[in-house]
């Protein structure tokens, strides 16, 4: 039947839109096996328009790791946000690891993106799973999970031979690992955040992306100076300190992308939690948010604050921030009245927050 | 709107209601003639023939123009599915049932050959029926996904313009795409 098919259809027969949409509903699996079907087809599934569309429409990846360890694996819980679900409305992308069978060796943990649509079907979590491709994930606890974006994660080797400098970024949907160093004069510390930014320009399947590090100058610590470092773009800014620098533990910094920022230099929406009195209790924190602004205007950083809203960040030190991304906020609290399963998301720009539960059966790593 | 040119009265008599499908209006009971490439003449009952965006548009620009409305990009065989699809879905908007709509449709494409889904698309396209393209769509995804790249050439009738040299890299760049796929 299908070597009659051959004979029978003719070139064109299905416009390229058509073959597009069918392409949108294959898994990336597929996906990547069709490139080899044609030149044209590998130019189309290449495009950063089918990228984002077939992001978009994404089934959950299952991930598989070797660990035997029942309780504990890695609870990723990440924020990204593109375009387009950057609404008032807090909606945001969410990546998701989640262990599904505490029964079996090896783990089985799935990757679910969701979007577009509201924080509580993030609990109807086990249809429809993209089960063509399965991941694994050696040696989990092996690696810190930093930041993701996108469904691309990003890592930091926690053992000796990654020696702390080697950073990892993983887009485990296509199976792909890039390894890049950090700078020789950039000490990590642990008040270094590090953070994954979506720039649709450069956001192809050849898995690029786009970080941005912001770190803690060690050798001018005493200054206070940060460091803003774009990789993509081997470019390093060094920015003034903040206002008050005292405690380097509750600053908080994180980047994400605004892609209405028309410059090429990238970021643009910075979040920056600082502590701006020192008189103690309670703690008046800060939120910076810089949009549409071009990377220089970063370095104008003391002015322009925006005075019309106060924000305030109660007890910094009961949560944890786990990720952050465009101004949205993901805490887990610390204390015990969290449990540590309460998860709490975050946007103090509109000063709206979400609370929901970690399903009973996801442990909780620290 | 009317069948002949010579009687632009509306009918609103209804001899007797042809299928199953419930009859609202005297209109519904109307024909309206199409020609396909291949110069066949159907008679479609115009309820069926407003699925066709396309064809409706034709109406409201014209409405009196002609009755026999042309459709250059559209071959008899497929176009005789895409009408047996088209008067299923009319009675889903009747009395919408999703559960059975679904139903419907993976019957509609489960009985279809590879030859008459790529046939159809190009027919859903041009006549614009969203609801049978997505239906088509879907449905070739799933017959290609777990597919080898030769059987999705032979599906589609595309020829490998790549070296043996470049194919060979690409996939070596995926190579765990490769691994489990059914057999051809």
């Amino acid at each position: 039947m299908d070597r009659k098919v051959a004979e029978e259809v003719k070139k064109d027969r299905i416009l390229e839109h058509l073959v597009t949409k069918i392409l949108l509903k294959t898994p990336i699996k597929s996906i990547l096996r069709f490139r080899c079907v044609s030149q044209s087809w590998n130019s189309l599934v290449t495009l950063p328009y089918f990228i984002k569309e077939h992001l978009a429409n994404a089934k959950p990846l299952i991930l598989r790791t070797e660990t035997s360890s029942i309780t504990l694996f890695c609870f990723l819980t990440a924020l990204a946000m593109i375009q387009e679900v950057m609404t008032i409305r807090f909606l945001a992308r969410i990546v998701r690891l989640e262990e599904v069978k505490r029964d079996s060796i090896p783990e089985y943990l799935v990757t679910k993106i969701l979007l577009k649509t509201p924080i509580k079907s993030i609990l109807r979590f086990s249809e429809g799973l993209d089960r063509s491709s399965q991941i694994e994930f050696h040696r989990p606890h092996s690696f810190e999970i930093v930041a993701s974006c996108n469904g691309v994660v990003f890592h930091r080797g926690r053992h000796r031979e990654f020696d702390g400098r080697r950073l990892i970024l993983w887009n485990p949907s296509i199976k792909k690992t890039l390894y890049f160093h950090l700078l020789g004069h950039m000490p990590i510390l642990s008040t270094t955040l590090l953070g994954l930014g979506y720039d649709p320009e450069v956001m192809t399947i050849r898995f690029l992306a786009r970080i941005v590090r912001l770190g803690v100058d060690i050798a001018n610590l005493m200054a206070g100076r940060l460091i803003l470092w774009n990789p993509s773009i081997k470019k390093t800014l060094y920015l003034p300190p903040p206002r008050s620098y005292a405690s380097t533990v509750t600053t908080l910094l994180d980047l994400g992308y605004d892609p209405r920022s028309d410059d090429y230099k990238v970021p643009a929406r910075i979040v920056r939690l600082e502590e701006v009195k020192r008189d103690r209790i309670p703690e008046h924190l800060v939120t910076k948010i810089l949009q549409k602004a071009p990377i220089k205007s970063i370095l104008r950083f003391s002015e322009g604050l925006d005075r019309s809203s106060q924000i305030e960040f109660h007890r910094p030190h009961s949560f944890e921030i786990i990720a952050s991304c465009n101004g949205v906020v993901f805490h887990r609290g610390r204390h015990r009245e969290f449990d540590g399963r309460r998860l709490i998301l975050w946007n103090p720009s509109i000063k709206k927050t979400l609370y929901f539960h970690l399903l009973g059966h996801m442990a909780v790593l620290s | 709107m009317s069948s002949s040119a010579e009687n632009p009265t509306l009918t609103t008599e209804i001899t007797k209601p042809s299928t199953e499908i419930a009859t609202e209006t005297a209109q519904s009971a109307k024909k309206i003639n199409l020609k396909t490439s291949d110069d066949q003449i159907f008679e479609v009952e115009e309820s069926v023939a407003m699925e066709f965006a396309t064809v409706k548009s034709f109406f409201e620009d014209a409405p009196s123009s002609t009755d026999t409305v042309p459709l250059p990009n559209v071959p008899a065989k497929p176009f005789s599915q895409v009408i047996e699809f088209c008067k299923e879905q009319i009675k889903f908007k009747a009395n919408p049932d999703e559960t059975e709509k679904k139903k419907s449709n993976s019957e509609f494409v489960k009985e279809k050959t590879n030859e008459d889904l790529v046939e159809m698309i190009p027919v859903a396209n041009y006549l614009e029926i969203k609801d049978l393209l997505d239906v088509l769509n879907q449905a070739v995804a799933d017959r290609i996904q777990n597919r080898s790249v030769e059987y999705v050439r032979s599906f589609f009738g595309i020829d490998n313009d790549f070296t043996s040299e470049e194919e060979a890299l690409l996939r070596e760049e995926h190579a765990w795409a490769f691994e489990d796929v059914d057999e051809d």
